[in-house]
């Protein structure tokens, strides 16, 4: 079975994290909340989770709130593997 | 015996089974006109290990026990019974109570998100809850168009947590036809499972 593929988003900010998931529920975008993950170093708890069809909405709306790399990362997760895509 | 429990609210059917069955009844006929009521009743009879029947009648349905002794369910009649190796001296397991859409006080959007993250994170954690029990506010999260924590509850249910949902509280909200995940139940089984317990964690 292939390891599961999916994205995270990861914030510096709460304000930030909570900005991005209130522009995902207004598109209603399917995507989760969760607790960012211990592989990724952040400075908020908050992160965000989708698949691949919503990975374009969720970048757009980490970006909406602030550029990546300014407090705020993407991640590609496949199985127990993370890698940094912004 | 045949209750008439045609135009009773949930959970009166539910009542007046019961205190039929905890007399000794075990051949008993309920008949009632909402189908929150017949599963209801559906899952007493599974937990007092007796077999149930349901027919169509006029203007309802007719739901029958039959056979065993109420009280004297085996373990597995329990659905998702927690593992004897969680069971303590107070209960087996533990239950999560979801009152509320949000958890604790304060910024409203952070609570929400916080309820969100605290579910995914029980979903993924290496012991399951028992049961997930939602009742007042916290049915919004389950019911209805925005229901956020839908796949995260559900991975609970395939990993054995057992979900109850306040029918009540649904039908308050006008969600009784939009439940997306668990099932409808009403203050006796949740309580039930509280007790059960050997824990209840209030979110």
């Amino acid at each position: 079975m292939e390891p599961e593929r999916y994205y995270v988003a990861a914030f510096d900010s709460t304000h930030r994290a909570l900005g991005a998931a209130a522009l995902l529920d207004e598109g209603h975008v399917a995507y989760l909340t969760i607790p960012t993950p211990r592989e990724i170093s952040a400075g908020c708890g908050i992160a965000l989770r989708c698949r691949t069809p919503e990975l374009e909405a969720l970048r757009a709306a980490v970006e909406a709130e602030g550029p990546f790399g300014d407090g705020a990362s993407l991640w590609e997760v496949v199985g127990r593997d993370y890698e940094r895509l912004a | 015996m045949i209750l008439d429990a045609f135009g009773k609210a949930c959970p009166m059917p539910l009542v007046m089974a019961k205190k039929e069955l905890d007399a000794g009844c075990t051949d008993l006929g309920v008949q009632v006109d909402n189908e929150t009521a017949v599963k209801n009743l559906k899952r007493l009879g599974d937990k007092s290990g007796l077999a149930v029947s349901v027919d169509e009648i006029e203007g309802g349905w007719l739901v029958s026990f039959s056979g065993g002794a109420a009280g004297d369910a085996p373990a597995s009649a329990v659905p998702n019974a927690a593992p004897t190796s969680q069971c303590g001296p107070g209960g087996c397991g533990y239950a999560v109570f979801v009152g509320k859409d949000h958890v604790g006080e304060g910024d409203p959007q952070l609570g929400y998100n916080l309820m969100k993250m605290a579910l995914y994170t029980l979903s993924e954690g290496e012991q399951v809850p028992a049961s997930v029990l939602f009742m007042n506010g916290g049915v919004k999260l389950v019911a209805g168009e925005e229901t956020p924590v839908v796949e995260s509850v559900r991975k609970l249910q395939e990993r054995g947590s057992e979900v109850l949902v306040c029918g009540t509280c649904l039908d308050f909200y006008g969600l009784k036809d939009e439940l997306r995940v668990g099932d409808v139940s009403n203050m006796y089984d949740i309580l039930g499972r509280m007790h059960e317990a050997a824990k209840v964690i209030s979110l």
